[in-house]
């Protein structure tokens, strides 16, 4: 696999002293020139991320990680947790500096065993003496009691707090008002593993070399992780990376980004993935063998399970969608219900309350319009 | 500061910090909301409000976003009015059959015909949720619920309870009570916050499922406590079938607690007299009457009386229920037509303290401030009073005020409710009020945290106090109160710590031997902090009757004339002799607390009863009954048969609250203005009529034909009521006074500039221990008060079906450890005994009741609590001291037949 979150032992200690030998508005400024940005599917510039809840009210200030990884189709997180979790534990210790906060959360998946193991042992087993130089933080190990909407950061920090796990009205902002009211920074483990290979090599370099993650899995030969450049084409992640396709049946989709992504058709293949486009890098394949009538069923069932029930339009509308998807399916309800799903379709994006009910439709809508036909 | 937007295309300038929400409402944009409550924090669950705003992507939620300088908003377009339908579609599809005649009678009818919605598009999938009719007194039906969360979050943020929350997820979610368990099984107070806040009808009250509808709404104003709560009466077929807040009331906007609410179904009960009765013999029956039979009745045997004993063997009880208008008159027939100043009311056993306390420091005995300043102030002392059950509507203003950042100190020996909320809570040991109160100004003083400025412009005799507040250290104090110094100083140092100081007291502070040196000690804190004479300050004594402080006003007291004209004022009493035509007495007159021992000395034979239950609500019942049984005559006007009732010797029956007009003045000396909102039961007569009818048949006719005439002679004769009349309150929904002139706006806030004399006076007050003291015989004391479901002797509230559901009984509550050590499990069966009487009653174990200390009310029937109470009372006021009781506990081993007093 790849090697893009290996350090060696005397490449780290000299990251982790270049961090120390800076204070805190020195390290952010490093991380913004790194161009760094949220890597679990937002894309927002890490660096303005970590300066709100630097420059936030004083007081205590906490750094959550999300390990949460709920999109469907996404494990990279799981691999470099698995495979490098001492990155995270840098990457954690670099922000509690900067932002000025004393305690973390690793918010993990329950079903993520091993890399809760994982993560434990390398908390237990890291070098002591550098804790303290790193002001000896509390770093919390959390497993999330399950839920896709448990990934949403402002639904995550409600869970932490043992309510119900639903995504608050913004402002104000986590970095502003986040867990017990504080000010409070959430990225994303990949964001977070990230952060010390920028003190290995400096910003430029690592501007220069940044490689994402990219989780391929469906009708692949090779599924699995993939690193690559921002920009890479479709076509060579699919067809080069990973092996093309697993079978003699022909590319019909991918999905980019999750199952709240985008679709993209045989047409869509030089498409550049780059910032803005891989989200938090899944790709999903379908061959031409898959009915898209299940799949998109499949998207609708799983958005209509996992909407966490606050806002109307999300809580209605993906189990009304679900619904009248079924009977479009079994009786062919013709074009007037193609209308108001798609009437639907528009009401959820425009006035669901989180990114679940406003991005529940995309993958139909790209769908129907690629597919028309067949859907 | 503000900023400028564009709405509509229309420039606005709104208040920086304001939503977008707020900023349409000023430019009169009508933006359409569901899950919206301006009193509580913005959720944005039901994303009707929404609206295009420039540069973003999807609508924005107009309630909770905020507006900044530059927007530029569209309420109403094609694309906002299309999610807007279809929001309350998909809301419709899983109510009933989806149609929008499910939802028939709801404020969310109006926006689905506002939409055209008549009927969802969308398929049902959400399961049919069945109607909860377990109650008691309002029903759940889900069915219909949209899911807003207005109910949950009005309950937890304004009323600070968990009832009911959400279970399941997504389209799953449902509301439930905890392990599904009915009402009387959760924390509800059945205030109906939550059924006021539901848009659709999914909680609505079991009355209003029976009587959707109603020929009449009329307003007027609670009979309760004195809050003085506007209501709307639903009024079908001439019966009250329902009943709800009036939002538009100056003092409790719309909430009401569950007797203001629920407890109305006692005017129609079988039980309300109908007719006069006689007892025509002295051992014989109670029979019915004609009223001109039981006027010439009374006549005879008051004119006997008044002959061979004199009119001072003649006493008047009037009513701190019953309106200003009933109190004057009977005031007026006591001095003009008896003869004599043996008129009293009720508040002699409760806040008579207040009115001599208060004008010793002040030189006038009421409220200083409003009770809505409650809200705006930084910290409130609350000492010797339980709102949470006594006045709901007032707790509800304190926990606002508590949210909103400000600091509850709470001074009382039970651990009550609102300690939640409380920053401090002080233990105090029952009677060591003035203890406790003198070592906080000792801290005070010492700390330099004393107001120089007001004391030496605006009071005089602060030496005297200063040096007296000497001998109260706290760590001296904190061995006779029971609370620890470091608490004390706290409490004292946050009480100085603002100008925006409230303290709010209840009989906590009046009822006791010491009531009146309580008083003048609270206000010695106050004046030496210049906490008086501005908003969000001064002192508050809750008065706890409907109209007890209206009672006090119209001079229904052995003192003093309405307006609190001194009896024994040669101008004012010639005054009022010139107006009345008849020569006044100018002695002071008994206070009820003294008519026992004129009874048995037998100095007075007889006694008028205007809706008072002293046979149930004195204290030291047993002496209370054998002295009222030895009065020659007792006439008592009532609209039940209660205990005093059934022992009198004339009744007549009385129309309640509901069947007259009139005013009643609340707790902050706003006098309002009630008027009738069914007709009188057959039968009956308001109590003013009944009182002139009687003057009639005594040969002395008063010159009034009704209400608002005696009205007009009150504030004709009473210099801070004169510029009030029924046109005005009508208008200006109820005035403070003073109010001298017409065109006065009335006094929410007093002694802003001058104190009635001039200058406020420090009082020197010493420590008066209780005259009840705990022995080894005697080992626990009993405090005695009021429960939230029910009233007074409960002759009302008991005779209403769904608070008997919530609170049929009485129980003793008792500590945890004390009950382990006693043994006493949950639901015993317990003797409680006093030295002067016994009472059966089930034990309730409860952290609210301190080690060593006990708590009954005085509702029920069946445990008579004043068999037990003390005979000690306060000197200057005459105030029984029913907050110590010396008593002890015995467990009943076996099942016996009800005792009610042992004699």
């Amino acid at each position: 696999m790849t090697s893009l979150f290996a350090l060696k032992e005397s490449q780290r200690r000299s990251s982790l002293k270049k961090v120390l030998a800076s204070n805190p508005e020195e390290i952010i400024k490093e991380i913004s020139a790194s161009g760094l940005v949220g890597l679990g599917g937002a894309g927002f510039p890490a660096g303005r991320k970590w300066e709100a809840v630097r420059s936030a009210r004083p007081g205590e200030k906490f750094v959550i990680c999300n390990a949460e990884e709920g999109e469907p189709g996404t494990f990279k997180d799981r691999y470099i947790i698995e495979n490098f979790p001492s990155r995270v534990i840098e990457g954690i210790l670099i922000a509690l500096r900067a932002v000025g906060a004393g305690k973390a959360y690793i918010y993990i998946r329950h079903e993520y065993g091993k890399g809760y193991r994982s993560l434990l042992r390398a908390l237990r087993e890291f070098p002591p003496g550098l804790m303290k130089k790193f002001g000896s933080p509390e770093i919390v190990l959390f497993k999330g009691p399950g839920g896709y909407i448990c990934g949403e950061e402002s639904a995550l920090i409600e869970s932490i707090c043992g309510r119900r796990a639903e995504p608050q009205s913004r402002p104000p902002y986590p970095t502003q008002s986040g867990l017990f009211g504080r000010p409070t920074l959430v990225n994303n483990v990949e964001t977070l593993a990230n952060v010390p290979l920028i003190f290995n090599t400096g910003a430029a370099k690592f501007q220069e070399n940044f490689r994402k993650l990219f989780s391929v899995s469906g009708d692949v030969k090779k599924r699995g992780v993939y690193s690559a450049s921002p920009g890479i084409t479709l076509r060579e992640l699919v067809f080069t990376q990973a092996g093309a396709m697993r079978s003699a049946r022909r590319f019909k989709l991918a999905i980019v980004g999750g199952l709240s992504g985008r679709a993209y058709s045989a047409d869509d293949l030089d498409l550049k993935l780059d910032y803005g486009i891989f989200g938090n890098g899944t790709v999903i394949v379908l061959d031409e063998s898959r009915s898209l009538k299940d799949t998109v069923l499949n998207i609708a069932e799983f958005f209509a399970d996992e909407s966490c029930g606050k806002c109307a339009p999300c809580r209605q509308g993906t189990a009304k969608f679900t619904a009248m998807l079924k009977k479009q399916f079994k009786n062919k309800s013709g074009s007037n219900n193609m209308k108001r799903l798609k009437l639907l379709s528009t009401v959820m994006k425009d006035t669901s309350l989180c990114g679940l009910g406003q991005t529940a439709t995309r993958v139909f809508d790209d769908i129907t319009e690629k597919f028309g036909a067949e859907v | 500061m503000t900023i400028n937007i564009t709405i509509d295309n229309k420039k606005v300038t709104a208040p920086e910090g304001c939503t977008i929400l707020q900023a349409a409402n000023i430019a009169g944009a009508d933006i359409p909301t569901l899950c919206h409550d301006q009193r509580v924090k913005e959720l944005g669950v039901c994303r009707l409000c929404v609206v295009e705003v420039e540069g973003a992507r999807n609508l924005v939620a107009s309630c909770g976003a905020p507006a900044t300088g530059g927007m530029k908003i569209v309420t109403d377009n094609e694309r906002v009015r299309a999610s807007r339908r279809v929001i309350l579609e998909l809301l419709l599809s899983d109510i009933g059959d989806g149609s929008a005649k499910s939802l028939s009678g709801s404020a969310m009818e109006k926006l689905l015909k506002e939409y055209g919605v008549t009927k969802s598009s969308f398929p049902r999938t959400r399961a049919k949720i069945k109607i909860d009719k377990r109650g008691p007194l309002y029903v759940h039906d889900y069915d219909k619920c949209i899911l807003c969360r207005r109910c949950i979050t009005t309950c937890e943020t304004r009323i600070g309870r968990y009832v009911t929350g959400l279970t399941g997820k997504g389209n799953a979610t449902g509301l439930a009570t905890f392990g599904q368990a009915p009402l009387t099984g959760t924390e509800c107070e059945f205030c109906g916050a939550c059924i006021d806040a539901c848009p659709t009808g999914a909680l609505i009250e079991n009355w209003r499922l029976k009587n959707l509808d109603c020929d009449r709404r009329a307003k007027s104003i609670c009979t309760y406590c004195g809050t003085g709560c506007g209501i709307i009466a639903n009024v079908k077929n001439g019966k009250i079938t329902g009943v709800e807040g009036d939002p538009d009331h100056p003092v409790s906007h719309g909430d009401l607690c569950v007797k203001g609410r629920f407890a109305f179904d006692f005017a129609h009960h079988p039980d309300r007299l109908k007719t006069p009765m006689i007892r025509k013999r002295k051992r014989g029956k109670l029979e019915k009457a004609t009223w001109d039979e039981a006027f010439d009745f009374i006549a005879k045997r008051l004119g006997e009386i008044k002959k061979k004993s004199g009119p001072d063997s003649i006493a008047g009880v009037s009513s701190s229920r019953c309106s200003n208008e009933d109190n004057y008159v009977m005031s007026r027939f006591m001095r003009s037509v008896v003869g004599t100043n043996n008129i009293d009311n009720c508040a002699r056993v409760c806040h008579a303290p207040s009115v001599t306390g208060l004008a010793a420091a002040f030189g006038s005995g009421a409220a200083t401030n409003s009770l809505e300043e409650i809200e705006g102030a930084e910290v409130i002392f609350l000492i010797g009073s339980n709102p949470q059950d006594a006045h709901p509507v007032i707790s509800l203003k304190i926990k606002k005020a508590v949210n909103n950042g400000a600091s509850l100190i709470i001074a009382d020996p039970r651990k009550i409710w609102l300690t939640k909320y409380s920053t401090i809570h002080l233990p105090l040991k029952p009677g060591s009020n003035v203890a406790l109160i003198n070592s906080m100004l000792n801290v005070i003083i010492e700390e330099g945290l004393i107001d120089e400025q007001f004391i030496s412009a605006r009071t005089m005799n602060f030496d005297a106090v200063k040096q007296m507040a000497a001998g109260y250290p706290p760590a001296k104090v904190s061995r006779m109160t029971g609370v620890s110094a470091k608490d004390i100083r706290m409490a004292a140092r946050l009480y100085a710590s603002s100008k925006k100081s409230m303290i709010l007291y209840g009989l906590g502070i009046t009822e006791h031997t010491s009531g009146t040196n309580n008083v003048k000690a609270l206000a010695n804190l106050v004046m030496a902090t210049g906490n008086v004479g501005r908003p969000n300050s001064g002192i508050n004594p809750l008065r706890g009757q409907n109209n007890v402080q209206g009672a006090c006003d119209m001079g229904a007291l052995p003192n003093v004339f309405p307006g609190y004209q001194s009896v024994t004022d040669e101008s004012v009493v010639s005054k009022f002799e010139e107006r009345y035509g008849a020569k006044l007495s100018r002695s002071v007159g008994l206070k009820t607390t003294e008519y026992y021992d004129a009874i048995e000395n037998g100095d007075l034979k007889a006694l008028v009863i205007m809706a008072m239950d002293p046979a149930s609500t004195d204290p030291n019942l047993n002496r209370v009954h054998a002295a009222l049984k030895k009065l020659d005559l007792l006439v008592v006007m009532e609209i039940f048969n209660t205990r005093t009732a059934k022992m009198a010797d004339v009744v007549f029956p009385a129309a309640s609250f509901a069947e007259k007009e009139g005013t009643f003045t609340n707790a902050e000396r706003r006098v309002q203005l009630f008027r009738k909102i069914i007709d009188p039961l057959q039968g009956v007569r308001p109590d003013w009529r009944i009182v002139l009818d009687l003057a009639s048949a005594m040969g002395a006719p008063m010159p009034f034909s009704s209400p608002e005439e005696i009205w007009d002679e009150v504030a004709r004769m009473t210099p801070q009521f004169k510029g009030i009349n029924y046109a005005r309150l009508e208008r200006e929904k109820g005035l403070c006074w003073p109010c001298p002139d017409k065109s006065h706006p009335g006094s929410p806030v007093m002694y802003e500039v001058n104190f009635p004399h001039g200058l406020g006076k420090f009082n020197v007050v010493g420590n008066i221990p209780p005259k009840e003291k705990p022995d080894s015989k005697y080992p626990f004391t009993l405090v005695t008060g009021r429960r939230l479901e029910h009233y007074n002797d409960g002759s009302m509230t008991r005779r209403s079906r769904g608070l008997m559901k919530i609170r049929s009984h009485e129980t003793v509550d008792i500590n945890r450890d004390d009950a382990k050590m006693k043994r006493i499990k949950q639901g015993d069966r317990v003797k409680v005994i006093s030295r002067r009487g016994e009472v059966l009653v089930r034990a309730k174990i409860t952290d609210s009741s301190l080690p060593g200390r006990l708590f009954m009310s005085f509702h029920f029937d069946d445990a008579l609590t004043n068999v037990l109470t003390s005979e000690g009372y306060d000197e200057l006021s005459g105030t029984p001291e029913y907050k110590v009781t010396a008593v002890r506990l015995e467990k009943i081993k076996k099942k016996t037949s009800v005792l009610r007093s042992k004699k």
